[in-house]
């Protein structure tokens, strides 16, 4: 009777290290960024950096200079184009975005722009200055509707805090061309 | 008594468990984080066989931008043990009283203000370690961008992924140049 609750109670022990290794989450997951949402004024205010979503565009081409050179880039999905203001906080810092589309989907920046002016991909935010930026996305239409911006620092987000703005509650007017302006 | 035994035993081999998984992160994070600064007034200090010298500080601000500046640092490196704990790399950033912290801008592009503000009109690259020799200093220029009203109080901390969390840190007094809008 001895033996058979002793071997109980390493049988119970084993099941519970076992269920706790098995549910352990990993390190992305426990480290994840804070979720911080914009206020109805349409700023929101993480650890390293406050953001305010100045507008949001709808555009099948965009056009820029580009070394003297213009270039102009179209798409068979549409051009959504965010508009923001930045203050960096704490320490000097690059931002990423992300865009999560009305089904789920999550839309990275366009790579096809990255050398576009005042492109949030190559900006770096100082603390105490403001300056805008763009993030430029290739969406499908029926994904800007219901979709969430979601701004986090570039590298490390241990500990760290990412911004979320509501997306739009109609559907932004599309220009043909719109101008990216340094 | 015997289950307190067991209590203890249970105890000591969390706090083992604890400081085992942790310390390879503390480690990490004492590398990352600059959190003994040695104050140095004077234009040279050294820390773990390399002398570093602060040679130019100069500010420019720009009057249709007047509530930002750049601000170009050249400092220089120099070995001075042969036997020196390893640099790794060179972080130069600036902070203020209130612990705001400016990095370094590395775009292609700013470059050309570093040759407008160096005495000598000459770009000397970013702080790096590997090549510094005991035969004589070898010269590094960065450039900040931060807003002015910060310049008054500012001080440089230079290190090295070896040396932190010490950082050398000097005060700085930048010669403020304002040009006029082209």
């Amino acid at each position: 009777m001895n033996i058979f609750r002793n071997l109980m109670t390493v049988l119970l022990g084993s099941v519970a290290l076992g269920t706790m290794m098995s549910t352990i989450p990993d390190y992305n997951s426990s480290f994840q960024p804070f979720a911080v949402f914009a206020g109805e004024d349409g700023i929101g205010h993480g650890r390293q950096f406050i953001a305010e979503l100045v507008g949001l565009k709808r555009a099948a081409a965009i056009s820029y200079m580009q070394s003297g050179q213009d270039v102009s880039r179209d798409t068979s999905a549409t051009f959504l184009v965010v508009d923001l203001s930045i203050t960096g906080r704490s320490e000097s810092r690059q931002l990423d975005a992300i865009w999560l589309g009305a089904s789920g989907r999550q839309y990275s920046q366009s790579a096809r722009l990255e050398d576009a002016p005042r492109v949030l991909s190559s900006a770096t935010f100082q603390p105490g200055l403001t300056d805008r930026t763009v993030a430029i996305f290739e969406v499908p239409e029926d994904e800007i509707v219901g979709g969430t911006l979601g701004l986090v620092p570039r590298g490390s987000m241990v500990m760290d805090s990412a911004v979320h703005f509501a997306g739009p509650a109609t559907m932004p007017e599309k220009q043909t061309m719109l101008r990216l302006e340094p | 008594m015997k289950n307190l035994r067991w209590f203890g035993v249970t105890f000591v081999l969390f706090a083992v468990t604890v400081v085992l998984a942790g310390w390879s992160d503390f480690r990490d994070l004492t590398h990352q984080r600059e959190w003994k600064a040695i104050s140095i007034n004077a234009a040279e200090g050294e820390l773990d066989g390399i002398r570093v010298g602060v040679r130019e500080v100069r500010a420019a601000v720009v009057d249709n931008t007047p509530d930002r500046a750049l601000l170009f640092v050249r400092i220089d490196l120099q070995k001075s043990q042969t036997n020196i704990k390893s640099w790794v790399d060179c972080r130069a950033s600036l902070q203020a009283a209130d612990g705001q912290t400016w990095l370094p801008l590395y775009g292609y592009s700013i470059r050309g203000a570093i040759r407008i503000l160096a005495s000598d009109g000459k770009d000397n690259g970013n702080c790096d370690p590997t090549d510094v020799k005991e035969n004589g200093p070898i010269t590094f220029d960065q450039i900040f961008r931060l807003p002015t009203s910060a310049l008054d109080n500012l001080t440089l901390r230079v290190s090295g992924y070896g040396t932190r969390p010490s950082a050398l840190s000097f005060p700085l007094k930048p010669d403020v140049r304002r040009f006029k809008a082209g």
